[in-house]
């Protein structure tokens, strides 16, 4: 039987490589793996991955100068592996186009939910205008937002923000890009304005704690819109 | 007597120093002078005995001339008590010539005719030397007394100085003001390297060891007399004490230093290979039992699981602590939702408050403020784990926020047994307090006051008064108020 999905694993941790082989096959992916940078932007050339997977400490070559080198010619959907608990790190990685990021020891359900939130295609792509997640349910089209069927009023502000979150559902947004495309360029360091926005959207879309939390903080990097809950 | 009142007298050091100096600036003439023997003494020698012979020139008619000799002798005794020794012999031997040529008879020659006169005469010369010479002898010693009293007057005050110094630098810069100002000189102390050229150097040592040198240079062409001499020499040998003192008791503070971080050593090792050892083998144990019994397979993996979580906790706070006694936490100010912050912290300790009612009183609208979330997340997370393993089951946790002063407070409050008498205590790494039940490094508390720290803050322990331990992190931020931030768009 043909797997639906080829991943490459850029790992110099055979014990990692090993164990996300498994967890991957099972999940229906062909598993292919590099131990360097070197020999992954090679096998990513060769296999045409629909996703890699990258360990940002590698022996021959950074992590994010793999990125950065990959990111040049191809799209690729590109998971980071990080031991460091760095905001900073993620964050270049995300800015260097990274599409999200897991961190070591990482749990084997969160990571695969990651794999197949990236290999998606994002709802503009697909041009789907309804996206919904538990209660909630956005209609970009229409520009309606509904949460268990009533009606939710958002302002302009709360709304572009729930559209860019929608947008990337399942994958964490920074700030910095949440802030560029709702406020503009200028604003891109004006973290306060996301913060109270943020809680704005949260009391809209989570009035009391019966509801989930949809929108989940990514402390120091962004903000992530589950897509089940 | 003299020695005690000026010892105890500590009120008027400036007027002893004078004396002392005038005493010295004495001695040290009478020291230059002792060759010249002081022409004016030798003046006053001559008049004394100008006066003496003319007052018995007077007296010679009615005492006659035999009694006279002992007016010459009372001179000489006199004379004793005020000149020094060389005048002395000069008066005895003036007032003998004089007695002979003025006054025995044949008068005008220095011819004694009787031989009862001739005994007289050698006798009275005998007698007003030796008196003289033992007088003034008197007179040198009870000097000599003097100055060695004046001396150690002026040790002790030394040495009280140096004692009183918080320091060795300071204690050295005591020194050498006290001999400027005491002796009118340039003092220097040269603990190391070389000493430039110039005025008289006394080493200053013990009997095996150099500590360096004592340079004394006096303006002008002035010297110093041996009376200063010895005052620094004596002044070299007690700064070679204290500096051998304070030497010592650096090596203590060494030594002791040393016994404590092998303790530390010893505890770190012990607490570290129990924590992960403890795990490692449980990890171990369930995977070779799943291997045997797959049926099992959901309880063990728990087992695995449960294992490696407590394993990364273990790991993330030695490299917390590690992160924070080498420096590199550095806060990341951003605009914060505390609430957000607050709640981040709860959730992260999800597993150590399973059990308790967290209460937490924070305003919606509670000010952004500009701190570093994360480093602050983890320090509160702490503290909730803390909080949660020391309150009993079903007791709720408090956890509230406020601005007091331009001060972020944010306070977490449990129920547990409360601080231990020395409450700083527990923010010792490695401290676990007694009967605490959860495994760990007993490091928690002691990385949240290193965050706080790092981030300009303080963290405080306090017991409540109705049972039970607070802690409060008080931050100096800058706050926002939400509605300023509002935008239309």
């Amino acid at each position: 039987m043909k797997a639906a999905h080829i991943a490459l694993v850029i790992d110099d941790e055979k014990q990692i490589r090993r164990l996300l082989r498994l967890a991957l096959e099972s999940a229906d992916h062909q598993v292919f793996e590099a131990e360097t940078g070197q020999a992954g932007l090679s096998e990513i050339v060769h296999r045409r991955p629909d996703v890699v997977l990258l360990d940002l400490g590698l022996p021959d070559m950074e992590g994010i100068k793999v990125l950065r080198r990959l990111r040049e010619w191809t799209r690729v959907p590109v998971l980071i592996l990080s031991v460091r608990d760095d905001p900073e790190e993620k964050v270049a990685a995300l800015d260097a186009g990274a599409d999200d990021y897991v961190t070591k020891p990482f749990d084997t359900a969160e990571l695969l939910a990651r794999v197949r939130v990236i290999q998606r295609r994002s709802l503009v792509e697909t041009g789907q205008p309804l996206f919904e997640c538990g209660p909630l349910c956005v209609d970009l089209a229409a520009r309606h937002v509904t949460l268990g069927g009533a009606e939710v009023k958002l302002t302009p502000t709360e709304y572009a923000l729930l559209r860019i979150l929608v947008q990337h559902a399942g994958k964490v947004v920074t700030q910095k890009q949440l802030l560029r495309t709702v406020w503009g360029e200028k604003a891109e360091s004006q973290a306060q304005y996301l913060r109270v926005y943020i809680t704005y959207l949260r009391k809209k879309l989570q009035p009391n704690a019966d509801f989930p939390r949809l929108i989940k903080t990514e402390v120091g990097i962004g903000y992530r819109l589950a897509t089940e809950v | 007597m003299v020695l005690k009142s000026q010892l105890f007298d500590a009120g008027v050091a400036p007027m002893r120093l004078d004396s002392l100096r005038e005493a010295d600036r004495a001695g040290s003439e009478g020291d230059a002078r002792v060759k010249s023997a002081s022409a004016k003494e030798y003046a006053m020698a001559a008049v004394g005995v100008s006066l003496v012979t003319l007052a018995c020139w007077l007296l010679t008619a009615v005492t006659g001339y035999g009694a006279i000799a002992l007016i010459f002798l009372l001179g000489v005794v006199l004379a004793g008590m005020v000149l020094r020794r060389g005048p002395v012999l000069l008066v005895a031997a003036l007032s003998a010539v004089s007695w002979n040529f003025l006054f025995i008879p044949p008068l005008f020659t220095l011819h004694i005719a009787k031989f009862q006169d001739a005994l007289m005469f050698a006798t009275y010369f005998v007698v007003a030397i030796a008196i003289g010479s033992l007088t003034s002898r008197l007179r040198a010693r009870e000097q000599w007394e003097r100055e060695r009293e004046q001396r150690a007057t002026a040790l002790y005050r030394f040495a009280q100085k140096l004692a009183a110094a918080p320091s060795l630098e300071m204690a050295l810069t005591f020194a050498a003001d006290h001999i400027n100002e005491l002796l009118g000189v340039t003092a220097t102390i040269f603990t190391q390297g070389n000493v430039p050229y110039g005025g008289r150097v006394f080493p200053i040592k013990n009997l095996t060891t150099s500590f360096g040198s004592l340079q004394v240079k006096r303006s002008g062409s002035g010297t110093l007399t041996s009376n200063e001499t010895q005052l620094l020499e004596a002044f070299a040998d007690q700064l070679a004490t204290v500096i051998e003192r304070e030497r010592l008791k650096q090596i203590a503070a060494q030594a002791q230093l040393t016994v404590e971080a092998e303790r530390l050593r010893k505890t770190l090792l012990d607490c570290v290979s129990h924590e992960l050892k403890t795990p490692i083998a449980a990890i171990a144990a369930a995977s070779q039992e799943l291997q045997r019994n797959p049926e099992l397979s959901r309880q063990l993996a728990n087992e695995i699981q449960h294992g490696s979580r407590r394993l990364n906790r273990v790991v993330n706070n030695l490299l917390d602590m590690t992160r924070l006694e080498s420096g590199v936490v550095q806060p990341k100010l951003e605009w914060c939702d505390v609430l957000e912050l607050l709640q981040g912290a709860i959730e992260a300790e999800e597993e150590a408050l399973r059990g308790h009612e967290i209460h937490l009183s924070v305003s919606e609208d509670f000010p952004l403020a500009l701190l570093d979330h994360s480093l602050l997340e983890q320090a509160l997370a702490k503290l909730l784990a803390n909080a949660g393993s020391y309150t009993p089951t079903h007791l709720p946790i408090d956890i509230a926020a406020g601005f007091t002063n331009e001060q972020l407070i944010l306070s977490v409050c449990d129920r547990g047994p409360g601080l231990p008498e020395d409450a700083e205590r527990v923010f010792e790494k490695f401290y676990r307090a007694n009967g605490s039940k959860t495994g760990g490094l007993g490091l928690g508390l002691s990385i949240a006051r290193g965050f706080v720290e790092a981030h300009g803050g303080k963290l405080t322990a306090l017991n409540r008064e109705t049972g039970g331990a607070c802690f409060t992190v008080a931050l100096p931020v800058q706050q926002t108020e939400r509605s300023a931030l509002e935008t239309v768009s």
